[in-house]
Parts: C-alpha cells; sequence; structure tokens
C-alpha cells in the first residue's frame, strides 16, 4: 500500500501523520500560528521529509483550519476523521470523547465504525484545553506540571463557575484564602470532568469509551473523567494526534469515512 | 436526475404582498379601520370577519431579523432594562416600540387600537402584550388556552369557546364592531382554502427530488401566518400551487443532485438564509419544516361552520406549541416517514423555550424509532449575537458525511 498523509490543523497546534499499510511512518506536531496554511504546509513538509518519502502524496486535511488549506486533496471534518482513528487504535471503541484546545466533542459509533451522532461544544471555552491553559497560568504553572500536581491533592475544593473567566477569578480567591494548589488544580479537573461528562450524557456513553485531544495526556482529567463516567477511559499513547491519524487512514483508503 | 432552479417565480408578488400588507398598516388609522396587533396563534379569523385589521408582532420581529436591524432593537429594550434571556421577538418589538424605529422606511409597527393574544403558543406573549397595553394605553384581551395533554376534552373545548364569545363582544365594544355569521363563514371558508392549498404544496415535497426547499417555504409562509382568512391569501396560494406542481411535474428542484433529503425542526433562522443556502448547495434538500407546517393545522372542514366559535377553540387548542412531547413527536415521526427524509436537524432556538425544550428527547426517539440520525444546531431566531456560523457549518459537515456514510454503508 502506498504511503498517505493525514493533516489535522487545530487551534493551537498543527497535526501531521504519515501511514502505511498498518502503521504509522511519521507524525509531526507544530503550533498552528495565526496562518493555518504555513502551517499545514510546513508541518506537510516535515512530516514526508521525517517518513523519507519523495513526491507529494495528497493529504486530506482535518481541523479548523481545513478550509484554509489550499493544497488539500479532501476535506474531512474532525468528527469523522477522530471516529476513524480511534476506531484504528481500538476497534472495540463504541463512544469517541475528543477534548481540543478550542473545542469539545463525543462521538457514538456503531459496532461497525460508522458514526452514529456526535455532539460539540464550540461555544464555550469550559470544558476545553483552553480553560486549562488559563488556569495553568494563573497558578503559575505549565500545563504540564497540572496532571501530577492533582495527583498531590489532599483536600476537596470546588470550583463552581462554569465560566473561564469567573472560574479564573475563582482561582485567583482561592490562592488568596490560602488554598493548596495541588488542591485547586484537581477541582479545576473535576470542573471540567463535570463539564465533558454532561456533554457526552447527551449523546450516551456506551462502552467502550476512548478519550483523545491533547487534554487526554492530563492523567488528571482522565481519572475525573473515569470517575463521572464509572469505567476505563481507553487513552491512546500520542492522543493528540487521532484526527491526523483518522486523516490520514482516510488519504490512504481514498474511501469515504 | 432534477434540473436545478433558483428563487420561486411567486416570490416577486410575495414582496409585493407584504409592502402592501404594511402599507395597509399604516393607513388603517386614515382609513378609519381599526387595528390590531395579535399574536400568531390567535384565531386570527375572528378579527377579519369583524373588519378589524390585524398585524403580528412576531412577523415584523422576524422582518426586523432578515433585515438585520433586529440585534439595535434587542439592545434598545436591554438598555431599558429587559433581560438579554427574554425572548428576541418580544425584545425586538418592544425596542422598536421604545426606539420608535424599525425596518420599514425606518417606522415601528404602527400603534395598535387593541391587543389580542392566545396563550397557546407561550407565556412570553402575555406579559409582551401586556407590555403594549401599558404603553400605547389600549385594551387587550387575552385568550387563555389550557395546554393539551394527551387530548382535549368537552370542558376544554367550551373554556376556549366561551372566551371566544366574550373576545367578540371586547371587540365589538372597542372597535365598534359587529360579527355577523355570514361575514365569520366566509372568512372560515377562505381559512379552509389557504390550509388545503398549503397543505398540498407541502405534500408535494415528497418528490424526488423535492421541488422546494425550506427557503422557499419560510418565505411563503408570510401570507399563511398574516393574511390567512382573506382572498389575496387564496390567490397567491394558488399561484404557489400551480408553481411547484409544475416543478414536480419537470422534475425540477433547488438541488442540483438530491443527496440528502432532511427536516428542519423549530423556527427560521431569519438572519442566516445564506446558511440555509449551504444546505442546497451540498445537495440537501429540506423537505418539511414543523414550523412551516404547524400552519397547516388549522382544517375546518364544512362540520366547523355549524359551530364556528367551538371548531376555532378546537383547532386554536392543537397548535404545536400547545401540545404535549408525544404528540410533538407523533407529527414529526409521520413527517419524516411521509416525507421520506434521511434526517433531522433540530434548531434549538435560545429564544423560544418552549419549542426547544424537549428537542434531545424527540431526538433521541427519531433516532431510535426510525433509526434516522439528528443533527442540534445552536441558534436563535433573530438575535444574530447567539449565532456561530463557521462552527455551524462544521457541523452540518459532519453530519453529511454521516449520512453518506450510511448510503454507503
Amino acid at each position: 500500500m502506498m504511503p498517505a498523509i493525514g493533516l489535522d490543523i487545530g487551534s493551537m497546534t498543527t497535526k501531521a501523520v504519515v501511514v502505511e499499510g498498518a502503521s504509522v511512518r511519521a507524525r509531526v506536531m507544530i503550533p498552528t500560528g495565526s496562518v493555518p496554511r504555513r502551517a499545514a504546509g510546513q508541518a506537510y513538509r516535515e512530516a514526508l521529509r521525517q517518513a523519507g518519502l519523495q513526491g507529494e502524496p495528497p493529504a486530506v486535511v482535518t481541523g479548523y483550519g481545513r478550509l484554509d488549506v489550499p493544497f488539500a486533496a479532501r476535506r474531512v471534518t474532525e468528527i469523522t476523521c477522530h471516529a476513524v482513528g480511534a476506531r484504528f487504535l481500538f476497534p472495540e471503541a463504541r463512544t469517541v470523547v475528543d477534548v481540543g484546545g478550542q473545542d469539545s466533542k463525543v462521538i457514538r459509533l456503531s459496532t461497525d465504525g460508522r458514526v452514529l451522532d456526535f455532539v460539540m461544544n464550540d461555544r464555550c471555552a469550559a470544558g476545553t484545553g483552553r480553560f486549562l491553559e488559563v488556569m495553568a497560568a494563573a497558578l503559575g504553572l505549565s500545563l504540564e506540571e497540572l496532571g501530577p500536581a492533582s495527583a498531590r491533592a489532599t483536600r476537596e475544593l470546588t470550583i463552581s463557575s462554569l465560566c473561564t473567566v469567573f472560574a479564573e477569578s475563582e482561582v485567583i480567591s482561592n490562592l488568596a484564602a490560602g488554598e493548596a494548589r495541588e488542591d485547586i488544580v484537581a477541582a479545576l479537573h473535576r470542573a471540567i470532568a463535570r463539564r465533558v461528562h454532561g456533554l457526552a450524557s447527551r449523546v450516551g456513553l456506551e462502552p467502550e469509551v476512548v478519550f483523545t485531544g491533547g487534554v487526554a495526556l492530563n492523567a488528571g482529567v482522565v481519572r475525573e473523567l473515569e470517575r463521572l463516567v464509572g469505567r476505563r477511559l481507553l487513552v491512546p499513547a500520542e492522543p493528540q494526534f487521532t484526527g491526523a491519524l483518522g486523516a490520514a487512514l482516510l488519504a490512504e483508503t481514498g474511501g469515504t469515512p | 436526475m432534477g434540473r436545478v432552479t433558483g428563487r420561486l417565480k411567486v416570490d416577486g408578488r410575495l414582496k409585493h404582498l407584504l409592502v402592501a400588507h404594511y402599507r395597509d398598516a399604516y393607513l388603517a388609522r386614515r382609513l378609519r379601520r381599526p387595528l390590531a396587533w395579535v399574536s400568531s396563534g390567535a384565531p386570527v379569523e375572528l378579527l377579519h370577519a369583524m373588519g378589524i385589521f390585524p398585524v403580528y408582532p412576531e412577523n415584523y420581529a422576524a422582518v426586523c431579523a432578515s433585515r438585520r436591524m433586529a440585534v439595535e432593537l434587542a439592545e434598545a429594550a436591554e438598555a431599558a432594562g429587559y433581560s438579554p434571556d427574554l425572548c428576541s421577538y418580544a425584545r425586538t418589538s418592544i425596542g422598536s416600540m421604545l426606539a420608535q424605529r424599525g425596518p420599514l422606511n425606518g417606522l415601528p409597527l404602527p400603534a395598535p387600537d387593541l391587543l389580542f393574544a392566545a396563550s397557546n403558543i407561550c407565556g412570553v406573549v402575555v406579559k409582551w402584550w401586556e407590555v403594549a397595553a401599558r404603553h400605547f394605553r389600549v385594551p387587550l384581551f387575552i385568550l387563555d388556552v389550557p395546554f393539551l395533554a394527551e387530548r382535549l376534552t368537552p370542558h376544554q373545548v367550551e373554556y376556549v369557546r366561551r372566551q371566544l364569545e366574550e373576545a367578540v363582544a371586547f371587540f365589538g365594544r372597542h372597535a365598534g364592531r359587529r360579527l355577523s355569521s355570514r361575514s365569520l363563514s366566509r372568512v372560515l371558508r377562505l381559512s379552509a382554502e389557504a390550509v388545503r392549498l398549503w397543505n398540498e404544496v407541502q405534500l408535494m415535497r415528497r418528490a424526488v427530488p423535492s421541488p422546494i426547499s425550506a427557503l422557499d417555504t419560510f418565505t411563503n409562509l408570510f401570507p399563511m401566518v398574516t393574511l390567512r382568512g382573506t382572498r389575496a391569501c387564496v390567490g397567491y396560494l394558488r399561484g404557489l400551487h400551480r408553481e411547484v406542481a409544475g416543478r414536480v411535474a419537470r422534475g425540477e428542484g433547488p438541488v442540483r443532485e438530491e443527496r440528502y433529503r432532511l427536516v428542519w425542526d423549530n423556527i427560521a433562522i431569519w438572519y442566516a438564509f445564506g446558511f440555509m443556502r449551504y444546505f442546497t448547495e451540498r445537495g440537501a434538500s429540506f423537505v418539511g419544516e414543523t414550523y412551516t407546517w404547524a400552519w397547516g393545522e388549522y382544517e375546518f372542514g364544512p362540520d366547523d361552520l355549524r359551530d364556528p366559535l367551538g371548531s376555532l377553540a378546537t383547532q386554536y387548542s392543537r397548535v404545536i406549541l400547545n401540545v404535549d412531547l408525544g404528540q410533538r413527536l407523533d407529527r414529526l415521526l409521520r413527517m419524516v416517514e411521509g416525507q421520506r427524509a434521511d434526517g433531522v436537524v433540530f434548531h434549538s432556538c435560545r429564544s423560544c423555550k418552549t419549542y426547544s425544550l424537549g428537542q434531545l428527547t424527540l431526538a433521541r426517539e427519531v433516532q431510535s424509532r426510525l433509526g434516522v440520525p439528528t443533527l442540534v444546531l445552536e441558534a436563535d431566531m433573530a438575535d444574530a449575537r447567539a449565532w456561530a456560523e463557521q462552527s455551524a457549518r462544521t457541523r452540518v459537515d459532519a453530519f453529511l458525511e454521516l449520512l453518506e456514510g450510511r448510503r454507503k454503508g
């Protein structure tokens, strides 16, 4: 089978994946910046270089920036690509929860992997990666530090606001009141997990549930979401590449979702 | 494959009708014709029969929205203290009242001589009409229509019928007009004829390809809402009927290659007609809308003429927003099956709580009973601040990919 490439132009990062047969030959992630088409071109070339490929294989492009990529052979929505990617990694997947930089979505799949239903939250930053970024900045932590920090929490606090701006001021007043950062981080994880769980409940949480997107790298959010769902979630080793992987698989088969 | 057809030719006459209707409304005072503001679920036939000129603040708000003026009018109402969580039709109308401006030659809706609202569409209209009554210092009649759970009982009909008798006396007192049974029969016959034509047009959309899409029915709804019970309405609908039948005969429709047939639930997004064309461009036709269908539910048979007020009481109790979810589901399922639809798009309308509550249940039932996929879009019928078109387009793309997967699957 010919190698194929998929690109996922997200709001924060652009991902490229090259697949051949059932194996991934290269993957690249760079910041999207303000010009999606430039990031797309760069990720495309870099992924081909890493895979040691000549020529210009047609790319399937997904993500919010997909319309801005002139060299796209085909544009497919994130919904379809995440479904294809998640199902490839976990054939038993029936629900895909994706929490990215600026949106979150939940997809329900049939036993044969078709998309049956989906819901998206793209109106509000609560329940997205952006929420965690804002909170990490307020706490003086990096995004990567959030997961491990929450594991050290000892006291159950509650962040009640659903609005990112107001939740940030709750964080600041908690800090001012002398609450431990670890406890605040854990409370934030519960807040985002509640939000995502609420969204997921609208389409139903049929097992197995796969958790994708950059936020799935945060063990604290995974733990809180698992508690709400009441079962283990399947998290890919590199969850933020699931959409690009799906796009590459669609490019490879040339088929429809 | 069908041939592509653009806008309906009758649309030209429609614009004329709309202009004439509002011109007459502005002239009513000079012509010494009493003018009433009426809610969309009120039995307007009584007003026509008594020579009272009806205008619809809801329709006027939709006109404001389609001419991109609703937001600034809503903001005027919000500045006066009305909550942004209130219905955007109400805010647009109240804002226009307070700011004394609007989209038709800069004019607000002409001041009413009396007000007539029915509680069968929501609770907001009652308060909204009360605001108007205080603002204009004119008499208000509220028709209280009990919510219809499962079935209509004789005492419910009687309760509404007696209020209609009171309404007739009230209009007589305040507008100086009397109701003759002959003119009421004439208006009901015209209303019934309009409904018959409208329903036939709707059923013609069962054809493949569908001869018209949502954009056509949302636009052509105007005479059904505003002029129902008049000769002008019947005349217009005959033309519409003829043109749509011609399209069906020639296999014409608005979509180049009809790949998907959809049903729309809830009010139109009046400021986003470009978004509706996005469906058409991608091969998706709307073959029915619960909203435009609702005006086909006022069916008056020959028997109804014997007890016209009782018949009005019955008809206006059964309107879509006055019945329980089970009945709404039945109507929706019938439409999806009857019109051969393969997807349902639910507009979750921020303003219209009555219409939007329960949509998730309806969606789940449509999926499980018919195996038909559904999509929910969040918007508002008049307030463009609640609308994000780009993300809505992504959802539509994803939904059409899902439908495409089923076609292949």
